[in-house]
This record gives C-alpha cells, sequence and structure tokens, in this order.
C-alpha cells in the first residue's frame, strides 16, 4: 500500500485538477481575508466556503479519479497486490494530496491575516484539522460510490444528490423539524443530529471555538456546552471518525467482490 | 505435473445473463492457446477470471496450482497485456517500470523486449504517449519480468504494422523460450503462425480444438482455407475437442 500511495501521490501533486483545488483556495483565501470588514467575519465566510466546496470537490473528483482508474487497476491486479492494498494506496494518495492543497491555501492566508497567534492556534488547528476529515469522509463516501455503481453517469448523479443531502438537504429537513416542535425542549435531539452529518460536525466544531456562538441564544449556550468542552470535541472527532471508517469499509467490503467490466 | 493454467466448471453471469457456463480448460507448459469467439461471447470475462478481477459463482481456477481467489501471489508467474492499457497520467514511464517492478521484486529486462524501443521514451509523461508507444510500453510491462505465463488480450489492435510484426515476433521468441502463452483475439493472422490450440467460446461453453486438427478441417494449407474453417467453428457448431 506504501508503495502505491507514494507513486500515486506523486503522480496527483502534478495533477492538473490538484494544481487548480490548490489555486482556487489560495485565491478565495486571499480575497476573502483582503476584502472582509473584519477578521471573524472573513473567518466565518471562509467556513461556510470550505463546508460547501471541500465535500462537492472531494466528491467530484473522488468518483472521476476512481472511475479514471479502472485501466490501472487492470494492469496492477495482474501484480503480486491485492485490491485492498491497491485501492486503499490511491485513497490515501488523493486524501493527502487535496488535503494538502487544503492546508496551504486555506492554512497560509490564515496565518498570515492573524490567526496564528496564542489565542486563535487551537481554532486554526480546528478549522484545519475538520477541514482534513471532511476530505477523507468524502473521498471514502465517493470511492464507495464509485465501487458501487459501474455506470459513471448514475455515480455522479448519486454523488450530486449526496452532497445536496448533506449539505442542504439535512439542514433544511433538521430546521423545519425544529420549527414545527418548537415548544418541546429539542436541545439534546439536535446535538444528536448535528453528529449525523459530517458537514455540520465541521462547522459547529469551528463555531464553538469562536466567540459567535454567544449570538445564538439558549440553544447556542447548549451546544457551547456539549460541543466546547474536550470530551464534547473528542466525540465529535469520534462522530466525523465514524464518517471516515463507515464509507471506507463499504467501499472494502464490495471492492472485494466487485466485477471489473 | 503442474499446469500453468486449469479451469474446472467455472461459471459467471452479469445480472440474470450467463456468460461462462461451466468452462473446463487447461493449458500446457510451453503452449500457446488462442482463445476465439464472437463479441459477447465471454473471451474477456474468461482472461478477468483468470486474473481475479471477476469473481466467478462456481468453478475452480488454478495458476501454476495456485486458487487464483486465495492471494494475489500467483501473479508473480504472469505477465499480461490488456487491450486498453491505462497508469496515472502523470508518471513517467520510468517510474511506472520502478512502480512495476517493485510491486514484482524483479528489475526489467530490457535486452529481452529491446525490439519495443521502450528506452526511448523512459523519461516521458504516460499521458504525452502516443497509443502505439502506449501499447508498446504496455507489451514490454507483460514480457520484460520473465514470466513463466502470458496473458494477451487483443495484443495487436492497437499497433501499426511493423509495431505488430515486432511484437509477434516477440511472442514467438517468448513461445520457443518455453513459456505458456494464451492469446485472445479476432485477427487470425496473428495466431496462425504462433497457436497450438485453439479454444472457441460459444454458448458460454470452451470447446479447444489443436491447430493440426483445425488444418485437418480447412482441407488445405491455404491461408484462407484456415481462416474459413475458424469462421465456421465460430459462426455455427464447434468442433469436437481434440
Amino acid at each position: 500500500m506504501g508503495r502505491i500511495f507514494r507513486y500515486c501521490f506523486w503522480d496527483l501533486l502534478r495533477s492538473r485538477f490538484v494544481l487548480a483545488y490548490f489555486g482556487f483556495f489560495m485565491l478565495g483565501s486571499l480575497g476573502i481575508f483582503r476584502f472582509a470588514p473584519s477578521a471573524s467575519a472573513a473567518f466565518g465566510a471562509l467556513l461556510s466556503a470550505v463546508t460547501l466546496l471541500v465535500p462537492l470537490c472531494c466528491l467530484v473528483f473522488g468518483t472521476l479519479y476512481f472511475y479514471q482508474s479502472r485501466g490501472f487497476h487492470e494492469l496492477m491486479f495482474a501484480q503480486p497486490i491485492g485490491r485492498a492494498p491497491l485501492c486503499l494506496g490511491q485513497y490515501f494518495a488523493l486524501s493527502s494530496a487535496l488535503g494538502l492543497a487544503f492546508v496551504l491555501a486555506a492554512g497560509i492566508p490564515m496565518a498570515a491575516y492573524g490567526f496564528s497567534t496564542n489565542g486563535d492556534i487551537g481554532l486554526l488547528a480546528v478549522f484545519v484539522g475538520g477541514g482534513l476529515l471532511l476530505h477523507l469522509a468524502f473521498l471514502a463516501l465517493a470511492f464507495w460510490i464509485a465501487v458501487s455503481i459501474e455506470d459513471r453517469l448514475r455515480g455522479f448523479s448519486t454523488s450530486l444528490l449526496i452532497w445536496i443531502a448533506l449539505v442542504f438537504g439535512y439542514d433544511a429537513l433538521v430546521m423545519g423539524l425544529v420549527m414545527r416542535f418548537s415548544d418541546y425542549p429539542l436541545e439534546t435531539g439536535v446535538l444528536a443530529a448535528m453528529l449525523l452529518n459530517p458537514v455540520d460536525l465541521e462547522r459547529v466544531l469551528v463555531l464553538m471555538h469562536l466567540d459567535t456562538s454567544a449570538l445564538l441564544g439558549y440553544t447556542g449556550a447548549a451546544f457551547q456546552k456539549f460541543f466546547g468542552t474536550r470530551s464534547g470535541t473528542w466525540i465529535s472527532l469520534g462522530a466525523l471518525s465514524a464518517w471516515i471508517l463507515a464509507p471506507l469499509l463499504l467501499f472494502l467490503r464490495k471492492l472485494a467482490r466487485k466485477d471489473w467490466q | 505435473m503442474t499446469l500453468p493454467i486449469r479451469i474446472e466448471g467455472l461459471r459467471k453471469s452479469y445480472g440474470r445473463k450467463a456468460v461462462l457456463r461451466g468452462i473446463d480448460l487447461h493449458c500446457e507448459a510451453g503452449t500457446v492457446t488462442a482463445v476465439l469467439g464472437s463479441n459477447g461471447s465471454g473471451k474477456s470475462t474468461l482472461i478477468r477470471c483468470i486474473l481475479g478481477l471477476n469473481v466467478p459463482e462456481s468453478g475452480t481456477l488454478r495458476v501454476f496450482g495456485e486458487d487464483v481467489f486465495a492471494a494475489p501471489s500467483y501473479r508473480r508467474h504472469l505477465g499480461y497485456m490488456p487491450q486498453h492499457p491505462s497508469f496515472p497520467e502523470n508518471l513517467t514511464v520510468h517510474e511506472i517500470l520502478q512502480l512495476v517492478s517493485r510491486t514484482r521484486g524483479v528489475a526489467p529486462d530490457f535486452t529481452r523486449c529491446a525490439a519495443l524501443q521502450v528506452e526511448a521514451c523512459l523519461s516521458q509523461r504516460w499521458k504525452t504517449l502516443s497509443g502505439g508507444m502506449k501499447q508498446r510500453v504496455n507489451a514490454f510491462l507483460a514480457m520484460a519480468f520473465n514470466p513463466s505465463l502470458l496473458i494477451l488480450d487483443e495484443p495487436t489492435a492497437s499497433l501499426d504494422p511493423a509495431s505488430r510484426l515486432r511484437f509477434m515476433e516477440l511472442a514467438m521468441a517468448e513461445k520457443e523460450r518455453g513459456k505458456t502463452l494464451l492469446i485472445s483475439t479476432h485477427l487470425l493472422e496473428d495466431i496462425r503462425e504462433i497457436a497450438d490450440y485453439l479454444v472457441f467460446l460459444r454458448n458460454g461453453k470452451a470447446h479447444r480444438v489443436s491447430k493440426e486438427l483445425m488444418l485437418e478441417l480447412a482441407g488445405s494449407p491455404h491461408r484462407n482455407a484456415f481462416e474459413q474453417a475458424v469462421a465456421v467453428c465460430l459462426e455455427e457448431s464447434a468442433p469436437k475437442a481434440g
């Protein structure tokens, strides 16, 4: 797996998509920090961009990458290497390449605009670390989709539907339920709902390290009480890890019985 | 003696469509077997099963005595040339050779396949190679690690006439070295000289015929007679195994 990782990572570092991904986030981050009225407003805008675009890019590029690797898989399966080491090597190479592009493109402007001081280093770490976990989770989902659905068009459609469902649909559903049952104490239910969506987890984790949670009123206080604590952070990280491991295990299970056509 | 390929009762379906309906086939060491069949007859499926790329419903498949689905170690004996080769686009040919060489634990033998002239493109990235050059690298990767069994899927389909001739000379040289070859092809001129056995895939079954019997059926040593006899076997009923 290590060998496949090294060669695929080296290939990806030279790919146009990874360079474009880096360039897009770098220019976006610099633009946001340059033109936003305050550093915290810029940070909020950057967080929105990351939670919106990282899942989309990972799902689209992940499925595309797996589909385009079919010929490579066919050739490498004629070598003494198993399916899982080959495909996991590719998965970690892609995660590392996109993750590195993200860390550099979002981290450098943040550090340059004063988020690397002692008070903000924790926030920077949560933002970047959470972003990396988002990459791992959505690339695992993308690989699972690609290995499960033979037809590329259907694979891409499924990726886009999952993106819409997790980024927009889930929040709309939760918000609708909260409004419908506003007379009941829903804090625990909403907290649990946040754990079931990796995008919300990243968003909430970062927001709880900002002062803006004070603006959210009673619900914000309940969130702060849970996610703002060390154990809450660990539970959230555990939930994000589950979002990586579950699709990865489903991917490996499907991979073991897959027919290459 | 351990056979390079031994297949018994191999069955494979895609959904409700049964492609292989109990294939029994073996290849002796040092022989060349050509797999023939119309489009959709299951040639590629059979090769993919041997490579472990497709998982059959039932049957046993052994390569040099090793169960294909037990562990990938049997592939050390195997060289494979697919019809449409593909590698990570930004790797150079040198890096691709390194990757395969390190995976197999054997260094490639450049002198063995000098006719393919792969040295000339070692520093080029995969995406910059022409279709013919990709196929030559593909052929090199199949042969340069000295495998005992070579599986070639439509090997000359995208080669220019000169490269095709060079490739067939290399394949013949491998045969003379005692290697076992399994070739899937539509081009009868590729196999007329080199093949010892022809396997006709029809209705999900394999019918193995020696080339001598095929020539006998043709009734004449003339090339056209041979090709007509093969065409008859493909389109109508396959002859009894020889």
